[in-house]
């Protein structure tokens, strides 16, 4: 789905969007794909909205869902030099959280709004009151299977 | 004075498209009951030229016709800008020369929100800004504001999961009168996508922004306020 940003209440607009977006996926192949609706940023999504968004995903799967096989950016194209930005991006971004010093460096650079400026440092935020210490006999079945 | 209706394709058609969703399986009883409906909101003649079953229990409805209404254009009422458009270098001179010190603004998204593009892209004006980030709670806003000893209060609310950005507004201003003698509150302002420009009074704020506003708008708005317009009514 594209980031809420580029959905600007035009619901036509951000159907057509959200079908590029599924288009992209198909052509590189992904097996998880987060569907966009196209009334975010407008109202929570209606059942009609979310059926949509579903036949949306759909028509692209049923169009062009094998069109990943055939699909080899050139090696000097826009797309190709983009992913080699994006990528030397991601591995500075790695080289900015292993820079935090101490032992938790990856909490301290999600504190610190390492992450698309976002700061969430560990002394605050919210739902601390909800959240309780494990009794000793703590049991969860699901956990232990999970885990296993 | 201008009475109007939707334009179609020619002039004067009323045509309007609607959708929807009834609680009906697909049927002609449900494709006519997507026709009354239309009907009772004064689309006559409806043509309903979709229906979709969503699951067995549910139909999804296109509609378009011809709406019978009439809009009379200087019955509209709308908040039109009441202050000055400034420049970010007028603004500055503004401050600069109006308050002789810099303007503190607190701003941040209350309650649940996490949307934080809208107010970083606000509050990205000079001066003094103190952004709070996502899901600050009403008590840490009016603690953070008195500790700043704030001229303003921005607060951007983006989520309307059942009405959540009029409970948290409603809660923030209350929770600012309650906290300041009237003289000393800090200006409340509020913004967001969804929100009606004219429910200031209602929420008890000083001023909504609604969707399309820009960091000048609220700058401007902000100098007005808090230094141009207030030197005025003082001289």
């Amino acid at each position: 789905m594209p980031p809420t940003r580029h959905m600007t209440g035009d619901v036509f607009r951000g159907y057509l969007l959200d079908a590029f977006f599924n288009l992209a996926g198909m052509l590189t192949g992904q097996s998880i794909l987060l569907v966009g609706m196209m009334t975010e940023a407008v109202v929570t999504p209606w059942l009609s909205d979310r059926d949509l968004a579903l036949q949306n995903v759909r028509y692209v799967m049923n169009a062009a869902g094998s069109l990943h096989e055939d699909f080899h950016p050139s090696p000097d194209g826009f797309i190709a030099q983009r992913a080699r930005q994006v990528l030397a991006e991601s591995i500075d971004l790695l080289e900015r959280i292993l820079a935090h010093e101490g032992r938790h460096g990856l909490l301290e650079a999600i504190g610190d709004g390492t992450f698309g400026l976002m700061k969430r440092p560990a002394d605050a935020g919210r739902g601390l009151d909800g959240v309780a210490r494990k009794a000793p006999g703590y049991f969860n079945p699901a956990i232990d299977i999970l885990e296993a | 004075m201008s009475i109007v209706r939707p334009y179609g394709d020619t002039t004067g058609d009323g045509m309007v498209q609607v959708s929807f969703t009834l609680p009906l399986p697909h049927s002609k009883v449900a494709e006519g009951a997507a026709a009354q409906l239309a009907a009772k909101m004064g689309i006559d003649p409806a043509l309903v030229v979709h229906a979709k079953p969503m699951g067995p229990d549910f139909t999804f409805f296109v509609v378009y016709g011809r709406v019978n209404h009439l809009v009379d254009t200087s019955t509209v009422q709308v908040v039109e800008r009441d202050y000055p458009l400034l420049a970010p270098k007028e603004v500055n001179l503004a401050i600069r020369k109006g308050l002789r010190r810099r303007l503190v603004v607190v701003g941040g998204c209350i309650g649940t929100d996490a949307h934080t593009v809208g107010i970083d892209a606000i509050l990205n004006i000079k001066g003094f800004v103190v952004n709070l980030g996502a899901q600050v709670s009403v008590p840490q806003l009016v603690a953070r504001a008195r500790e700043e000893k704030a001229d303003a209060v921005l607060v951007s609310q983006v989520v309307t999961q059942r009405d959540a950005h009029i409970a948290n507004t409603k809660e923030m201003s209350a929770a600012f009168r309650e906290s300041y003698p009237a003289a000393a509150r800090p200006l409340m302002v509020v913004g967001g996508p969804r929100f009606d420009e004219s429910m200031a009074d209602e929420l008890g704020v000083d001023r909504v922004f609604a969707r399309g506003t820009t960091p000048g708008e609220v700058a401007s708005y902000l100098t007005h306020q808090l230094v141009t317009g207030r030197a005025a009514v003082a001289s």
